[in-house]
């Protein structure tokens, strides 16, 4: 059984998650699938991520989109081997949010 | 229960991204390397061996193909560093933080470089011991590397093992006089590395 004083902390960090995951760039597992990957990988193109996630251009547009909109990613164009590729980034913010949600979850998975 | 759902489905997603970059990066790695005897028997055919000539082209012929190798590893050593070493290979949401990988990445490579040196060095002078030096050191850091890119794949394919097999083999073939068998050897190794590279390159289109 916790300590009062450790169960208040877990709680906090408890909430503090569900808050993140509230927002509208957490709320879907494919914008933190996203994210997550991009932490590791520190860019990825639209096309490689198309290809990978099976699913509509016009969907995962729209998952970039509200990651772009809430300044987690940045889309821009740039050249590879294969031809022209929109390549996404994580910002500084994203970079935060996502080393923040790794904090708790890494916290509350040792409880 | 959902949120949880929702933690875990996206470390499988990022999981899938980051395996099919690693496929993709070991594809061009197999591709890149299986030109490597076909490079050095066009040269060859015009070059004497054991010329002069001989020992200059040949280690500048390497140069990039390490070069290639060291820009399509890094990156991919970078997450293998966060990701398996800190010992979170199964959950990204255990990973540590990374710390001197750069300065390890640049040991590595120095390894290589000295390992390379000594065989050169062994060749060109004709000490067996050098050679053998150098050579082992190569393989085990060869494979090491090698190993450790498959591991992140997710899965070990049966190319995968071929092209480790035919890799082996021709390390071995550095060791043994000059003759059809090397020859053979080394063949063997470009062709089972262009299949290992298209049967990669592949595997990521259908995993669509």
């Amino acid at each position: 059984m916790l300590p009062l004083w450790r169960f208040r902390t877990v709680s906090d960090e408890l909430k503090r998650l569900i808050d993140l995951l509230s927002t509208p760039a957490f709320s879907n597992s494919v914008r933190v699938g996203i994210l997550l990957s991009l932490l590791y990988l520190d860019r990825i193109t639209f096309t490689d991520l198309l290809k990978t996630l099976d699913l509509p251009k016009s969907t995962l547009f729209t998952h970039l989109q509200v990651l772009q909109d809430e300044g987690l990613i940045l889309m821009k164009k740039g050249l590879t081997l294969d031809g022209p590729r929109t390549f996404i980034v994580l910002t500084d913010k994203g970079k935060e949010l996502i080393n923040q949600y790794l904090t708790l979850v890494k916290r509350l998975n040792e409880h | 229960m959902e949120k949880r759902n929702l933690v875990r489905e996206s470390e499988e997603i990022a999981w899938k991204i980051i395996r099919r970059k690693f496929r993709l990066t070991l594809a061009r790695y197999y591709l890149l390397w299986s030109t490597l005897p076909i490079i050095f028997s066009l040269i060859y055919s015009v070059i004497p061996y054991s010329s002069d000539l001989y020992y200059v082209v040949t280690p500048v012929v390497y140069v990039p193909y390490f070069l290639f190798t060291t820009v399509l590893f890094r990156r991919a050593y970078n997450v293998y560093r966060r990701l398996v070493l800190s010992g979170s290979e199964r959950s990204i949401s255990r990973s540590g933080k990374v710390d001197w990988f750069s300065l390890e990445f640049a040991l590595i490579t120095l390894i290589y470089v000295i390992a390379f040196g000594l065989i050169y060095y062994g060749v060109a002078t004709s000490t067996v011991v050098f050679t053998i030096v150098g050579g082992v050191i190569f393989g085990v850091m060869l494979l090491w590397g090698f190993m450790s890119a498959i591991r992140l794949t997710g899965r070990l394919r049966y190319y995968d093992v071929v092209a480790v097999i035919t890799l082996f083999f021709t390390i071995v073939a550095l060791f043994i006089p000059f003759s059809n068998v090397n020859l053979l050897i080394y063949y063997a190794f470009s062709l089972s590395w262009i299949f290992a590279g298209y049967a990669s390159f592949m595997e990521v289109q259908n995993s669509e």
